[in-house]
């Protein structure tokens, strides 16, 4: 009988904490999961029902990413009433490493993630085609490289947020100055001018180079990261080499625009023309450099533009990239947002990015000022300070210009291709040798 | 008669018991039968391969090479921060006007966390303008400020970062043998100095032998934290060295060789059940004479 009783008196206790749950869950919004919230609540009117939702966010801290995702969030809010934007914000690795741990858990917590193009094979299975939902009015107005770089398998995966390219960009006091200029003359037999190829870019660095005064021509990207991957395959396009790193299931990194194009920044180095210390530049040392008034040039985002006129009083020029033997050419750096394939708000995170598409002019108010639509592109370049938007949009337009490769292993060859770079560059094995063993190593990882 | 009985025994070990089998247990079996798979990139679905990872770890200088690292960066800080917590602990063990604010000043790195610590280091050693060559430039051993590029060079990289972690440990270590120092019986080093003993021989052959579980205990405390280090790597050299930890954490959420990754931590967590079954317990031991 004592244990009947106990049986029930627990029986009902436990009916009651659920009951309790239950009404506490409803209507409530929960920030920290990604779960759809099953309640409803009342609009204010009184009599209206809406259901709540959360639409989860991640995406780059610091970013542009954020700031607009957080602007826009109350609009959208307004327009979806029962909706709320949760901005998760984690830094540049972090975004591959959380959406990359959750999607194994199999606990999908994110509705919609801003992803660097390098990311977007690796997580292609879990992410929603968009080919449904955008037109060809939409696509037309991609910038270029946008399109492609955002496709794979035919399926378009994301929708584009800025797209960016390093340009040339120069102190102009240094280029306007009549001594300089006759200096210039007397010395190579031609014009001062803001260089367009490698061999006018070597000149000019040259010539202004003053080591003692810790004053440099240029910078080169030396560190054993990404960045440096991605200067050498700028100057690989501009030597022609094309499509990058993988043909297919062939490695071709041995090929001759490739050795080029890390010969180019070794003759650099050893020239001195640049800071001693490149082996531990990437662009984010170079634009210090740059903006303590160390450098005379320098290739590097476009993005840094803006804040480097501002530093140095307005004495700074910007050009599209220099060019090889192919012309102008640099790998392009799309960000895009997609749809999580096992979103339970899948229909609200597609309108979100249509949403998003249409505020793509927020990005150029954002702190890189960049964005990733050609109409954005074209409005804004007009306005004065934005001179880079024309560099970018030429650069951009040419036909040596594209993407890294698409490829799921990128992470992993990128570290090995870093790796060889910096100690061709360092002269510790030669460039063939450095690119004979990195083809072996990534020929292991894609078999 | 038991005061408590096994039911109840076993209730109170119950919550603990779930626990380790939920958050230790499964994961390493978990773990271990992962390290027998090879996961498709794609699809997650997994192919039966054997040893073939473990064969792979100890053959592929992408295990070997971490692992000679963690074993150069272990013995070096271990043995710097055991010899300059040692001198520190001799000197403040003695009572000097000030030695109390002192030791805790000298505390002070213990309350920084690692991450904070190596980002610290890592712009100390900036080549451009970190403080580091500067004042080897002011004393006149280098030339200029990026005479040495600690940073982009692979062994004084984790140089630098063995110099971080002794700066950030040297106080746990001093700490520790303080305490040590501390707790000998004063009559013995006053009989040794009546015998006659000099500094070196009380040191050798008193404060030694007498504090030699402490050293001990801290130095293989040490030595499984430093195997473990991430923090300090992760941040301030991980585009030059890479250690165990960090390469273990690479593989599987960077570059998704789930198997791969299992097979390593597998022989990291089996080397430290191996180093602490044999050092921890050995030294433990009560019935050992003087340990």
């Amino acid at each position: 009988m004592k244990k009947l009783l106990a049986l029930l008196l627990t029986l009902v206790l436990m009916l009651s904490l659920a009951a309790c749950g239950e009404k506490e869950g409803t209507g409530s919004t929960d920030n920290s999961g990604g779960d759809t919230k099953t309640g409803s609540t009342d609009n204010g009117s009184g009599d209206a029902k809406v259901e709540e939702r959360t639409l989860n966010i991640l995406c780059e801290a610091g970013g542009p990413g954020e700031l607009v995702a957080k602007e826009t969030a109350a609009e959208f809010e307004a327009m979806h009433p029962g909706v709320t934007i949760v901005v998760d914000a984690v830094p540049y690795t972090g975004i591959f490493d959380k959406l990359g741990t959750e999607i194994k858990s199999g606990n999908i917590v994110h509705d919609v993630a801003t992803l660097d193009v390098l990311w977007l094979s690796a997580f292609k299975r879990n992410i929603e085609p968009l080919n449904s939902y955008i037109t060809d009015e939409m696509t037309g107005d991609f910038l270029p490289t946008m399109l492609d770089g955002g496709t794979l398998d035919g399926e378009v995966l994301g929708m584009p947020m800025w797209i960016n390219s390093k340009v040339l960009m120069y102190r102009t006091s240094y280029f306007e100055d009549e001594q300089n200029k006759a200096d210039f003359k007397a010395e190579y037999g031609y014009d001062l001018v803001v260089p367009t190829t490698w061999a006018e870019y070597m000149d000019v660095a040259a010539f202004f180079t003053d080591a003692d005064s810790n004053f440099f021509g240029t910078a080169v990207y030396g560190a054993n990261n990404g960045d440096t991957v991605c200067s050498w395959l700028d100057h690989a396009s501009q030597a022609g080499a094309g499509p990058l790193v993988l043909d297919g299931d062939k490695v071709v990194i041995d090929e001759q625009p490739y050795v080029d194009a890390i010969n180019f920044m070794k003759a650099q180095f050893d020239a001195a023309i640049v800071p001693a210390d490149s082996l531990s530049n990437a662009s984010g040392e170079v634009i210090n450099y740059f903006n303590n008034g160390q450098l005379a040039m320098m290739l590097n985002w476009s993005h840094f533009y803006p804040s480097a006129k501002e530093t140095l009083g307005g004495d700074v020029g910007v050009a599209p990239m220099i060019g090889g033997s192919a012309g102008v050419g640099a790998t392009t750096g799309p960000w895009y947002e997609v749809v999580l394939k096992d979103s339970e708000n899948k229909e609200l995170a597609v309108e979100y990015l249509k949403f998003k598409y249409e505020k793509n002019g927020d990005y150029m108010k954002a702190a890189l000022k960049i964005a990733g639509r050609t109409s954005v592109y074209e409005e804004y370049s007009k306005i004065e300070g934005n001179e880079h938007l024309k560099a970018v949009l030429d650069t951009l337009g040419s036909e040596a210009s594209g993407n890294r490769p698409n490829t799921p292993y990128w992470t992993e060859i990128e570290q090995i291709l870093a790796d060889a770079i910096h100690s061709a560059i360092a002269g510790k094995v030669t460039t063939e040798a450095a690119m004979a063993d990195a083809k072996t190593k990534i020929e292991a990882i894609i078999k | 008669m038991r005061l408590v009985s096994r039911k109840t025994l076993l209730l109170f070990f119950l919550p603990g018991a779930i626990f380790m089998a939920m958050f230790l247990i499964y994961p390493i079996v978990k773990m271990a039968m992962d390290s027998f798979f090879e996961f498709d990139i794609y699809t997650n679905e997994k192919l039966f391969i054997g040893f073939d990872n473990y064969i792979k770890a100890f053959t592929d200088e992408s295990f070997l090479i971490p692992l000679k690292n963690t074993l150069i960066y272990v013995v070096v800080a271990v043995t710097f921060e055991t010899i300059i917590g040692m001198a520190l602990a001799l000197v403040l063990v003695q009572d000097f006007p000030g030695s109390k604010l002192v030791r805790s000043l000298m505390l002070a790195p213990l309350m920084v966390a690692p991450l904070i610590s190596g980002l610290t280091w890592r712009l100390m050693f900036n080549s451009n303008f970190g403080i580091i060559n500067q004042i080897l430039r002011n004393l006149g051993i280098l030339q200029g400020t990026d005479t040495i590029t600690w940073l982009a060079d692979k062994k004084l990289a984790l140089s630098a970062a063995i110099v971080a972690d002794i700066w950030l440990t040297v106080p746990f270590m001093m700490l520790m043998f303080l305490a040590g120092l501390q707790s000998i019986d004063e009559s013995m080093l006053e009989a040794a100095k009546l015998d006659g003993a000099n500094f070196f021989q009380s040191l050798f052959y008193i404060k030694f032998p007498a504090i030699m579980p402490v050293i001990l205990t801290a130095i293989s405390i040490r030595m499984i934290d430093a195997a473990r280090t991430f923090d300090i790597i992760y941040v301030m050299v991980d585009e030059q060295v890479t250690v165990i930890s960090t390469v273990i954490y690479k593989t599987l959420v960077r570059y998704n060789h789930t198997g791969y990754a299992s097979a390593m931590a597998m022989i990291f967590i089996l080397f430290f059940v191996i180093f602490t079954l044999v050092f921890l317990q050995d030294m433990w031991r009560p019935s050992k004479g003087g340990k």
